[in-house]
């Protein structure tokens, strides 16, 4: 968004001084989008952002690309007396590529933190990054999950949820940047991490030669005998999983659920699922829902991702967006839900001429059938397709919402 | 570690009775025979000497009508290719199998360690290969309480003890090639080519010298089927062993370093041959 074909950060920075660093922000963002290792941009942002924990995090990513950058270490000192404490991770702002992207050799290339202090924080990544031979699944995902939070991590298929996950766990090997789950970095200590984390996989796969029981004891023995009997048989009554039957002999949602018991079974700290629900019927997701939200209660953090709107606006108290390896937003999954897009069929009267409606702006046409019923896609206000629409006979309106992976899809596709 | 092992080793009882009993029913089958070899052993040895050389190479240089020979000939002489896949498959399959079905990723992110995982389902690999053999071995003792045959106990133990250390050899091999190949499958045909060419080879060295110095690259050269009543080659024994170990700390440093996949993904991508087309010259 420049102005006059002016240099942005000149106009964002005539913009602050005119006192007006609202108007700057979305310049700022726009800039940052195309160009995020911009220590200056990120600077001129500390000063149009609001919240004193946002404009820390904009100096820290400043510093991060010019650690000399003497005026903003200055601010962030300043800020840091003013708030008291250090930033604890709130972003709104676009993903950072790593400077210097590391090539997959086997050997990690690790940044050292800007910050430490990871008492509040749950997970924290810095900098992640992943290769799978030539190809990068991730690019320097930044990550910061609070302790006691249930954190919805989204994104279309092969955006790099699972690896994500399987890299806090050690599962999978980082190629760069730092990674810390409860304080542990897992590659240093991964039984520590596992013992406190309860991890359900995207693709479960059990033992075929054991019956449900037999597993869970099995998982149970690895630790320790941490989990209560008892509690076992309760997650499995309130599942509807009987633990006796041999694991061949179970369908999908019911292996499903014994994934969901080890998980849980143990009381972990903090609970990392991948898709928990999916397999399940909707009453057993609810149960799932209900468990996530009481052992929250409890303290646990919660951290899954999924593709069910419905599921992430029922618990999740953020949303972590992540796209082709990048963490695109965090955001409030009400706002999510809430943002302009929408789909809309309308039904005329009589065969009407769709160009003239799909010209309006943000309106996009999707489908048509003779010219009597068309599905629109919205981006944005609504108010200029329904006022061009009063021209016309309408027997039909109905809008419908979107998923959250076609919010996000629409959103940032070619962006 | 120890959770690990007993875990996996109660998996593999099932492989265990069922290689073991064959083994020990091979032996109990086999050593009455020699019963009718023993009556009439002069017209044995007319016969052998009748055999074609080619086939009598790989049975060594033993007699046919003695206990030891007859053991050599009618039983050791083949069981590292019969027990050979046990132990190839076994040991190919000590990660690799779970992992290609996508359950050693679950197991991975319980609290134990990669190198406990390792070590726990090694201990329970060799500990099936010590009962396997055991059961061999009690089922051979136990025949002669039937048969004419008379054997030395403590001699016989030495070509188990060798086969054992040729079995381990094995496993070691297989384990390492599925922590390198991108299937267990791929891991298991490299070594079962070495288990199968090793014998071939060390069979045919005994007609062809100029086979000699490539047969002192397989490890069947070193397993004593044949000479087993001159002693223990404490050498050959702790060769294999010792080549064993290095093969399973490399293995172990590989499942070290590695991702650990979900399902069959990943692997080899061989290069596509790229030919050019007469039509899109320039």
């Amino acid at each position: 968004m420049q102005s006059n074909g002016e240099n942005p950060l000149k106009t964002a920075l005539n913009l602050i001084r005119g006192g007006k660093s609202k108007k700057a922000r979305p310049i700022l963002v726009e800039f940052l989008r195309g160009e995020p290792n911009n220590p200056q941009a990120w600077f001129l942002l500390s000063y149009t952002l609001d919240d004193p924990q946002r404009k820390q995090y904009a100096l820290l990513q400043a510093l991060r690309f010019d650690p000399q950058f003497e005026r903003a270490q200055a601010r962030l000192q300043m800020l840091r007396g003013e708030a008291g404490r250090p930033y604890t991770g709130e972003i709104s702002a676009p993903s950072v590529k790593p400077p210097t992207p590391a090539k997959a050799s086997g050997r990690i290339r690790s940044r050292p933190a800007l910050f430490t202090g990871t008492k509040n924080t749950a997970i924290r990544t810095r900098g992640l990054t992943k290769f799978y031979g030539s190809f990068q699944a991730l690019h320097g995902v930044d990550l910061d999950v609070r302790r006691g939070e249930i954190f919805g991590f989204l994104g279309p298929n092969g955006a790099g949820k699972t690896t994500t996950i399987r890299s806090l766990l050690d599962l999978i090997h980082r190629d760069g940047g730092t990674v810390e789950v409860l304080g542990i970095d897992p590659q240093k200590d991964p039984v520590a991490v596992r013992r406190r984390v309860g991890y359900m996989p995207g693709e479960l796969h059990l033992d075929n030669n054991l019956t449900a029981e037999g597993l869970l004891r099995y998982f149970n023995d690895l630790r320790g005998r941490a989990a209560d009997w008892s509690t076992i048989r309760k997650l499995a009554e309130r599942l509807d999983l009987k633990l006796k039957q041999p694991i061949r002999n179970l369908s999908h949602g019911n292996k499903q659920k014994v994934g969901i018991v080890q998980t849980l079974m143990h009381h972990p700290e903090l609970i990392l699922m991948d898709e928990p629900t999916q397999g399940l019927d909707p009453l057993i997701q609810q149960e799932v829902l209900h468990m996530l939200k009481e052992a929250q209660a409890e303290g646990a953090t919660v951290f899954f991702s999924s593709h069910i709107i419905s599921e992430v606006e029922a618990v999740a108290n953020r949303v972590g967006i992540i796209r082709a390896g990048r963490m695109v937003e965090v955001a409030d999954p009400k706002s999510l839900g809430k943002r302009s897009l929408h789909r809309v069929h309308v039904r005329f009267k009589q065969a009407v001429d769709s160009n003239k409606l799909a010209k309006l702006p943000g309106v996009r046409l999707l489908s048509q059938n003779n010219g009597t019923d068309l599905f629109f896609q919205i981006e944005g206000e609504m108010d200029g397709l329904i006022k061009a629409l009063a021209a016309y006979p309408v027997s039909n309106f109905a809008t419908e919402r979107p998923s959250l992976e076609e919010i996000f899809l629409a959103y940032y596709e070619g962006k | 570690m120890f959770t690990v092992f007993k875990h996996t080793l109660s998996r593999s009882r099932g492989a265990i009775l069922g290689w073991g009993v064959t083994l020990a029913l091979l032996g109990m089958l086999f050593v009455p025979f020699y019963d009718s070899i023993a009556v009439d052993a002069e017209a044995w040895e007319q016969l052998m000497e009748v055999y074609p050389p080619e086939i009598m190479a790989f049975f060594g240089d033993t007699s046919f009508t003695t206990p030891e020979g007859f053991l050599s000939i009618e039983y050791f002489s083949y069981m590292p290719l019969v027990v050979g896949v046990f132990a190839i498959l076994a040991g190919s399959g000590m990660l690799a199998a779970d992992e290609e079905r996508g359950v050693l990723d679950l197991i991975a992110a319980q609290p134990v360690s990669r190198a406990g995982l390792f070590g726990g389902r090694l201990f329970s690999l060799l500990v099936s290969l010590i009962i396997i053999v055991a059961m061999g071995y009690g089922g051979i003792i136990a025949s002669t309480t039937y048969s004419v045959m008379e054997l030395d106990a403590v001699q016989v133990l030495v070509p188990f003890a060798s086969m054992f250390a040729l079995l381990v050899f094995f496993a070691g091999l297989a384990l390492l090639l599925s922590m390198i190949f991108p299937s267990r499958q791929s891991a298991s045909m490299v070594a079962g080519i070495v288990l199968v060419a090793g014998f071939f080879i060390n069979g045919l060295s005994n007609l062809n010298d100029s086979l000699a110095s490539i047969n002192r690259l397989f490890p069947l050269t070193y397993y004593q089927s044949s000479n087993w009543t001159e002693g223990l080659e404490l050498g050959w024994l702790l060769g294999l062993l010792g080549a064993a170990l290095f093969f399973m700390l490399l293995a172990l440093w590989r499942f070290l370093g590695r991702d650990i996949r979900v399902g069959g993904e990943g692997g080899w991508k061989l290069p596509r041959l790229r030919l050019r087309r007469a039509n899109h010259a320039q």
